[in-house]
């Protein structure tokens, strides 16, 4: 690591926090969970504009059938991840969003019959359209967490050239090891889905980047990369393990020593992130013509018996838990997503979406918030060298307009400065706020 | 001595033809400098920042200079003191049609819908909003977190923190319409004085949405205050799956208000309140 070298020895090195990494589960093998006897398919998981349905009550459906029309550019189709029939048109809160979305319910007739998938496409003489198009076909999001659109990110705006590909199986969060997992599993589908990326963006410079706390992965994914003869395109980058490393900004700064303009994407500067979750995605819509209907999650923390699982798009927590051993007793806080970025959620009905990656139950614990007492740990911490406690101040002055000045629509959220708060103020939160509220500002001045 | 007193009493005579000249050269005082001063006494003097000016010197200083500036953002504090608004329309001279200006804050929820989960964050209803809509059954609802209290000048609206009702008193609110912005969920609204009743639900989504039905005090959508309305001013809003009142047609009879099964139209007391002193 030539740069992050030079770059410690100079103070210059990455900001962020070092929390325990308790990955338990970095052992167990993947297993695929039974198919659940209903699924519950919200008509939006995805960053962008919900699909519409095209299933009624009472129809037939079958594995990888669409249930709902990408809703516009930015939107990808949501496909059926069970065989069986609509048993409810029905409505939900959005377990991220708040907004009441419309929600499919399928109740499965155990036969796990799949559609007519689409036809398998070879990378090497398929054209770009296909491929790209095929992608979309497949509603492939962003799985590490955020459900960007790829299509979008591979569709860049004209003039722009994207010079290189970071493939991010950093996994930086506690407990999370579905990454970790997938890369030992299923490396041969990473470098399939890598090949597809190269084909389109025409680019030949692709960076794995895995944490050093995942020897095996690294060993395992160099083994695979000179087993395929792509030595001289794709390199393993092993990178120290610090959180948030995975953060798409972070990663760019890291490897490419580029600084991801205020405001925009990682194409400013000629990058394309992908985890490696999606990697695996694209290899199944393109060499295997499967839409995007199950993914690897972790199920972990205070449940007997924690399990990597590959799950179908739908299934309800209280599933993965039973399957998991059921709780134990100290829990008390069910989370989706890891322990620093994750939400917790109050229904264990609730269903499992693309950008779930982790199912973590903790122990119910309360924080009392106490005055700052300035200690600049925050500052220290932030990976995006921003100034969290300021932004506490101006929130709870109702001074919006100011945290847009001081540059709050940067924050990534990752949750550094609340871990480092010695005073337990839950400064993310804050700074949800204070963008939230900016945000309209915002729209009501246009 | 002699070149000294002759050296001062020169400047002297010198400054005073100065001033003389200028004040000769130069325009007269501004008249709307005098006027804002007189003006910025019979404003309430609050600064509330309703009439989207940084101050009510601001405010009196925008009158002054164009008088159809207060037909078009009316000062709400002012418009609920008859004898200041007397004072205002000797001094600038025109005569203000006040009727149905006059406005007061409701806030369109009972309040009451069952929590489903501990909220354990910032005691904010911007920042409990954010989390899946709310603690609340109804994503609608209010979140009795009190936002809108902590922003009003008047001391208007209170939050009950047994039951997490919030309420605009109608004696003390002025409607200056502060905390239409900080209600995260859009319930405060600001209505016409006169009007003898509001809508106390929002529910605006057309089927039940599993594990977060409406609550017990919520608009059950059976149109009755529709049929039993005498002079048709209620009618059915279709986008918003919700009766809507037409202030113009509205008596305060009240049919609507008795044929509700629910209690959720909520009658409005129609005394004006007693503007409060300088804070």
């Amino acid at each position: 690591m030539e740069i992050f070298g030079f770059d410690l020895i100079f103070g210059r090195a990455q900001k962020g926090i070092k929390p325990p990494h308790w990955k338990f589960t970095k052992e167990k093998k993947t297993e695929k969970l039974p198919l659940p006897d209903e699924v519950i398919i919200p008509l939006s998981q995805h960053i962008g504009a919900p699909c519409k349905a095209v299933v009624k009550m009472r129809d037939e459906v079958k594995v990888g059938q669409i249930v709902g029309e990408a809703g516009g550019f930015v939107s990808a189709p949501i496909h059926s991840t069970v065989s069986g029939k609509v048993k409810k048109m029905g409505q939900m809160v959005h377990l991220i969003t708040g907004r009441v979305i419309d929600t499919v319910i399928i109740e499965s007739d155990g036969k796990d019959e799949w559609a007519e998938t689409y036809e398998p496409l070879d990378p090497d003489t398929a054209s770009i359209d296909d491929l790209r198009g095929r992608i979309n076909e497949a509603g492939i999001v962003g799985l590490g967490g955020a459900t960007f659109p790829t299509r979008v990110k591979l569709s860049p705006p004209p003039g722009k050239v994207i010079d290189t590909i970071i493939i991010n199986g950093c996994e930086c969060e506690p407990y999370i090891t579905s990454d970790h997992r997938l890369m030992l599993e299923d490396g041969e589908k990473i470098l399939g889905g890598i090949k597809v990326l190269m084909k389109i963006l025409s680019c030949d410079n692709v960076l794995i980047a895995i944490e050093d706390n995942k020897p095996d992965a690294i060993a395992h994914m160099e083994k695979l990369v000179s087993k395929e003869g792509l030595a001289a395109t794709v390199k393993v980058k092993s990178l120290p393990s610090k959180y948030p490393m995975g953060a798409e900004k972070t990663l760019a700064k890291i490897l490419l020593g580029k600084e991801v303009p205020l405001g925009a994407l990682p194409f400013e500067i000629g990058a394309l992130i992908q985890n490696v979750s999606t990697m695996k995605a694209i290899y199944d819509a393109v060499f295997k013509g499967i839409p995007l209907v199950e993914r690897t999650m972790t199920v972990t923390g205070e449940v007997n018996n924690p399990k990597n699982l590959q799950v179908r798009f739908g299934t309800p927590i209280r599933t993965l838990i039973e399957h998991c051993g059921g709780l134990t007793k100290d829990a008390g806080k069910v989370i989706f997503g890891g322990a620093m970025m994750g939400l917790s959620q109050y229904d264990l009905d609730a269903p499992v979406i693309k950008g779930t990656n982790c199912i973590l139950v903790k122990k119910a614990e309360h924080w009392t918030e106490r005055d700052c007492i300035g200690c600049s740990r925050c500052i220290n911490a932030c990976p995006m060298d921003l100034l969290p406690t300021m932004y506490v101040k101006l929130v709870k002055a109702k001074k919006f307009v100011e945290c847009g000045d001081n540059y709050i629509e940067n924050c990534v959220e990752c949750g550094s400065c609340t871990y480092s708060c010695p005073s337990k103020i839950p400064l993310v939160q804050y700074i949800k706020v204070g963008k939230g509220e900016l945000m309209k500002i915002k729209r009501r001045e246009g | 001595m002699f070149a000294t007193i002759s050296i001062l009493t020169g400047i002297g005579a010198a400054c005073g033809f100065l001033i003389f000249i200028m004040s000769k050269i130069l325009p007269k005082e501004d008249e709307t400098l005098a006027k804002t001063g007189v003006l910025a006494e019979i404003l309430p003097g609050m600064n509330c920042g309703a009439c989207g000016q940084p101050g009510c010197f601001a405010y009196a200083q925008q009158v002054a200079k164009d008088k159809e500036f207060i037909l078009n953002t009316p000062c709400m504090t002012l418009l609920q003191d008859g004898e200041a608004l007397k004072q205002l329309e000797e001094i600038l001279d025109i005569s203000l049609d006040t009727s149905g200006m006059a406005k007061i804050a409701v806030i369109h929820c009972y309040g009451n819908s069952e929590n489903i989960f501990d909220y354990d964050g910032i005691r904010s209803c911007k920042a409990a909003a954010q989390i899946g809509a709310g603690y609340k059954k109804c994503p609608y609802g209010c979140l009795g977190l009190g936002d809108c209290a902590a922003v009003c000048l008047q001391d208007a609206i209170t939050v009950d923190p047994e039951t997490d009702i919030t309420k605009v008193d109608p004696e003390k609110c002025i409607g200056c319409g502060l905390c239409i912005v900080e209600c995260p969920h859009g319930l405060i609204e600001l209505i016409p004085r006169d009007m003898p009743h509001y809508l106390g639900c929002s529910y605006t989504y057309k089927k039940k949405i599993p594990g977060r039905e409406w609550c017990e005090m919520g608009c059950i959508h059976c149109r009755k205050c529709i049929k039993a309305c005498e002079t048709d001013a209620v009618t059915w809003d279709k986008d918003r799956n919700l009766p809507t009142f037409d202030m113009e047609k509205c008596t305060a009879s009240p049919e609507s208000i008795e044929a509700c099964p629910n209690n959720v139209i909520i009658p409005i007391s129609t005394t004006p309140p007693a503007v409060s002193e300088c804070h």
